[in-house]
């Protein structure tokens, strides 16, 4: 029987001075793939510099299979593969060197390595460019180099920080593919602030927001949560702005009748109907979060 | 009310194009030691031969003597100069005259000069087989030149103080660090061809030829300031050593331009060379602009650079005025910078079958270049800066085309092999040392420094007294132990000596009573000066027979007579100059390598993905405590290795087998070791400190910004150098040099208190960083 990792967050805290980042969070994870959304400054790079190791933490506790991620150390870094946010490379380096490199530094043995990379390489689809320099790689292919160092070693969790940031529709979708690929019996942790993403492939949702965990809880579960707190109204161009000024977190879209203005609130508003067709998780957000926001 | 926007829009870009340019703190410091190094290199050449005193006490003496000719007419300056004799006691003195009656010599002949050129110009203008059309240059150029000179026929020349003008014109690199300067600011220009801006600049208004124009106005305009500038240091520096420069006079008062044909004064002349070598820089300097917008790699468009310059510096070197390929040489963007040919000499240039004057031939070139490089140059902002576009996709498609042949049949196959060692470089150590020597641009810092360092330690050719000469050359056929030979050779010598002092005085005599000829006289005193000469050299190499009998007797130390000149530059107080001058390099060298060794993985923003990895603390910082030793020793070896190299070029390095005690400031030296295993233990020595110093500052730069740990370092190691030499030794106690030098410590000339509380700090501070450092890295 395969025993697969679980890691436990217990009360997670992180003050920078007076500024509280992460307040409080306690989240467990098993095998399957956790899109971690918020806004920009909610505490996502924060929470997974704290996985990491990155960042020391005010109070709480990261347990890997019981233990401390301090007192483990090195054991917890074999397991951990890390993509983080910034396109930090060695331009210098080509890429297949740059993958050699992080093999050493995660103690495989270069026979090892040389078939994980050949292999890793084509499953990112660099094979033909990795005797090039990094520097004269595209943002898309840094992005998937990166990733593919991440998995080096086989590691058991996978922590990315926004993965598929500046990255085109296509090269997106490659990535989330390549994600979901490599999720298998894994612990995948991926920070982002585009919604599509975690729709496409997240098992589960954790909802950050100024440090606090506000849900966490499948795709599925968070939409039918607030499928009857989101209301639309189909506006006219010139109208937007009038409705903006009111609801000022709303979305626009655009339907086969015309433009329809949708927001979220507990109660429905005067003009607005409830929205029937279409939720998502962006719904979700603007619930949660975007309200707040603006709040 | 639109031209007025347009012209303030104008001005107010051409603003913002310079505040660009300057804004950038690393460009400016960078020009800033560029122009120290001129100031530097310039009196370096001045005081090459004469230190700063001689030179004065020449100046002020050639300025005496000059104002005093000054208000005398030229028939009375013969006299005055024979009288001027009587004073001139030093070898300053007698320079400083022998220049100024040369001055006079010249200034006196000046008009029969001119007359002579007229005459032979007008004389061979009157030949009547020049008057066929095949000789239409000769006879044309006859009558240029006569023209030429008539203009400075009867011209007044004034004696006055030359040498600055001519000091600051002979200067070697005078026009080299602004030429640099200039390309550095043409690459500068260029700068933000990445990063998306060529797009956004393109897509504006005023982005493309109007754009292209400016900066070609503003670089020229940088190359004038820039060669302002340092010409003026040259200037002031030339004056601070030689005097004042009398602007008032007409050039040809100064022999070095005898032949400008026109009258003008020497003010006029400095701007009118001024004008002239600023324009033949900006010239270069546009023309590297050029390349850079025409071609967009930028290490092509530097090769493009190189090429051009290396085939017109071939041709200004190997061709002459009157080859059939002349044009080459003087249609040449370097010749223009050559110009005592053109600018201080009067020339006829043959074009089309006439005669014209190369000043015009010159002129007419440099302005033709400026116009089609800044033409081309402001053309290339016309096309689009990705692809299309007619200029830049000719460019770009043979620099691609020759990029890809080159890298498809000669690089890919070098580089095929290396590839199967990817993954064994690529571990933490080698990598490591490909960050600082490649990354981190280190090796070029490395060749720079060494270049740097050779340069500063060769010394100018051994000068030999007459002396010095004999005991050199009784070493270079008796080196060795004392033997009885060598006995014997030095007794018949005395004796050879003594007699020929003895027959010199016996001569003397019978010459005083008129028994003798003169010529006998001269003979024997002639060789009594040379037995004398013999005599001082035996004394000296008898008191070294009787070191040698000494150290024998009381300590059974067999040492070897020899040149030992070369192991006191190494070792002794005699070449502490040259070897703080290589401690500096060598510290220097392990400061800008070592310092950056975690800055590096913060600029690359790898700091985090290293950290998550299991080797990427404790054992990444390993690696590179490793890098740091490893790259100490090797700075050790190559600049000690340039140490010793010099010296044993200049001097020699004789008899490396012999006792160290040979060598006599060494020979108390406890231990019986010869010179070779003396020479590696000092620098293996050497090796350790120099390694325990990198290991510090390896783990200095843990902790603090580059920046910081540079001039830390820096204050530490050179301040109490530089403050010693205000005369309080408790510097030099305080100094570090002696640590790295060792040399003081094996001789005692440091003393042991010092020396090892020097260490112990060193030593402190590498414990008390390590444990630091570690704990910052690991986070």
């Amino acid at each position: 029987m395969v025993i697969f990792m679980k890691l436990e967050i217990k009360n997670l805290k992180k003050n920078y001075g007076q500024k509280t980042a992460l307040n409080g969070v306690s989240i467990t994870f098993e095998a399957g793939i956790y899109g971690i959304l918020g806004e920009n400054g909610a505490g996502k790079s924060t929470f997974l510099n704290l996985l990491t190791d990155n960042v020391a933490r005010t109070s709480g506790e990261v347990l890997s299979d019981g233990a401390d991620i301090l007192t483990l150390g090195k054991k917890y870094r074999r397991k951990l593969g890390y993509m983080p946010q910034q396109q930090g490379l060695y331009e210098q380096f080509t890429g297949k060197a740059f993958l050699f490199y992080m093999a050493s530094l995660k103690e495989i043995s270069l026979k090892e390595a040389k078939g994980q990379i050949q292999e890793l390489l084509l499953k990112v689809n660099l094979s033909d460019a990795a005797g090039k320099r990094i520097s004269r790689y595209s943002g898309g292919m840094k992005q998937r180099l990166l990733l593919a160092q991440a998995l080096l070693g086989k590691p058991e969790l996978i922590i990315l920080d926004e993965p598929t940031a500046g990255l085109d529709p296509k090269e997106r979708i490659r990535m989330r593919n390549l994600i979901t690929e490599v999720s298998k019996d894994k612990i995948v942790l991926f920070a982002t602030h585009i919604v599509s993403d975690i729709e496409c492939i997240a098992d589960y949702v954790v909802l950050l927001h100024r440090g606090e965990a506000l849900r966490i809880d499948t795709p599925a579960n968070l939409i039918d949560e607030v499928k009857s707190r989101i209301f639309e109204r189909q506006c006219k161009k010139e109208e937007i702005d009038e409705v903006r000024t009111k609801y000022p977190y709303g979305n626009v879209l655009q339907k086969r009748d015309g433009l329809v203005y949708r927001i979220a609130e507990e109660r429905q508003p005067e003009g607005f109907l409830p929205a029937k067709e279409d939720l998502s998780l962006e719904d979700v957000y603007m619930f949660h979060i975007g309200r707040k926001i603006a709040d | 009310m639109d031209a007025l926007r347009s012209r303030n829009c104008f001005d107010r870009r051409m603003s913002m194009e310079c505040y660009r340019f300057f804004y950038h703190k690393k460009i400016l410091l960078l020009f800033a030691a560029l122009f120290l190094l001129n100031g530097a290199l310039f009196l370096r050449e001045q005081l090459s031969g004469s230190s700063y005193i001689e030179i004065r006490e020449e100046t002020d003496f050639r300025l005496k003597l000059s104002e005093a000719l000054s208000v005398r007419s030229d028939t009375e300056w013969t006299e005055y100069l024979a009288a001027a004799e009587a004073y001139a006691d030093s070898e300053s003195r007698r320079n400083a005259l022998m220049e100024i009656a040369e001055q006079a010599e010249y200034l006196r002949g000046y008009e029969d000069y001119v007359q002579g050129i007229l005459a032979g110009a007008e004389r061979i203008s009157g030949f009547s087989v020049f008057d066929s059309e095949s000789s239409g240059f000769s006879k044309q150029n006859a009558e240029n030149t006569v023209r030429a000179y008539k203009r400075v026929e009867g011209v007044p020349l004034v004696p006055g103080n030359d040498k600055p003008l001519v000091r600051l014109i002979g200067y070697r690199y005078l026009f080299v660090f602004p030429l640099v300067m200039v390309i550095l600011t043409a690459f500068v220009m260029a700068r933000g061809q990445k990063n998306g801006m060529p797009q956004v600049i393109y897509s504006t208004a005023g982005g493309r030829f109007k754009l292209g124009v400016k900066r070609c106005i503003c670089l020229c305009a940088s190359s004038f300031l820039l060669h302002a500038l340092c010409l003026l240091q040259l200037c002031l520096l030339s004056v601070r050593l030689y005097g004042e420069i009398d602007f008032g006079r007409s050039i040809q008062s100064i022999e070095m331009f005898s032949d400008v044909t026109y009258c003008i004064s020497t003010a006029g002349f400095v701007f009118h060379f001024y004008l002239i070598t600023s324009f033949a820089i900006a010239i270069i300097g546009v023309f590297v602009w050029m390349c850079i917008s025409l071609i967009p790699h930028t290490a092509m468009a530097a090769l493009a650079v190189s090429a051009f310059l290396l085939a017109e510096q071939s041709f200004a070197g190997s061709l002459t005025l009157q080859h059939s390929l002349r044009y080459l040489k003087y249609m040449n963007v370097l010749e223009y910078l050559r110009t005592d040919e053109y600018l201080f000499h009067y020339y006829g240039f043959g074009i089309f079958g006439g005669a014209v004057g190369l000043l015009t031939v010159m002129k007419a070139g440099m302005i033709v270049f400026f116009l089609l490089f800044s033409i081309c140059g402001s053309a290339a902002f016309l096309s689009r800066p990705s692809g299309g576009g007619r200029i830049k996709a000719i460019f770009q498609s043979v620099s691609h085309f020759i990029g890809t042949r080159v890298k498809s049949v000669y690089i890919c196959k070098a580089a095929d092999k290396p590839k199967r060692y990817v993954g064994k470089c690529c571990r933490l150590f080698p990598a490591e040392l490909y960050k600082t020597l490649v990354c981190n641009k280190g090796v070029w810092v490395l060749l720079f420094l060494a270049f740097a360092a050779s340069g500063t330690v060769t010394e100018r050719t051994r000068v030999f007294t007459e002396t010095e000469q004999y005991i050199h050359d009784f070493y270079e056929k008796y080196a060795g132990t004392v033997t009885e030979e060598m006995r014997e050779y030095l007794l018949s010598e005395r004796e050879t000596a003594e007699f020929l002092v003895r027959e010199y005085k016996r001569i003397y005599e019978l010459y005083r009573e008129g028994k003798t000829e003169k010529t006998e006289y001269y003979k024997a005193e002639a060789a009594a000066r040379e037995a004398g000469i013999a005599l001082q050299g035996l004394d000296f190499i008898d008191s070294e027979v009787r070191r040698a009998d000494a150290l024998k007797e009381a300590r059974g130390i067999q040492i070897c007579l020899f040149d030992t000149a070369g192991y006191q530059r190494l070792f002794t107080e005699a070449g502490a100059n040259t070897q703080r001058k290589i401690a500096v390099f060598a510290l220097l060298s392990q400061m800008v390598l070592l310092s950056g060794s975690f800055q590096y993985e913060e600029t690359s923003q790898m700091v985090r993905l290293l950290r998550s990895a299991p080797k990427g603390r404790t054992g990444l910082f390993r690696a590179k405590r490793k890098c740091a030793v490893v790259l100490s020793v090797f700075v050790t070896v190559l600049f000690y290795a340039i140490h010793i190299y010099a010296a044993a070029e200049q001097y020699g390095l004789p008899e490396l087998s012999a006792p160290v005690q040979s060598v006599k400031t060494l020979q108390d030296f406890p231990l019986p070791v010869s010179l070779v295993v003396y020479l590696t233990g000092i620098n293996a020595a050497r090796m350790i400190v120099y390694a325990l110093a990198g290991v510090c500052l390896f783990q200095l730069s843990a902790v603090l910004e580059q920046k910081a740990l540079l001039i830390g370092a820096t204050m530490i190691v050179v301040v109490p150098v530089l403050l010693e030499r205000t005369g309080h030794a408790v510097w030099g106690k305080l100094s570090l040099f002696e640590l790295f030098n060792v040399n003081g410590i094996v001789t005692g000339r440091a003393e042991p208190a010092w020396t090892f509380g020097k260490l112990a700090v060193l030593l402190a501070v590498l414990l008390g960083t390590g444990a630091l450092s570690r704990k910052n890295w690991r986070g």
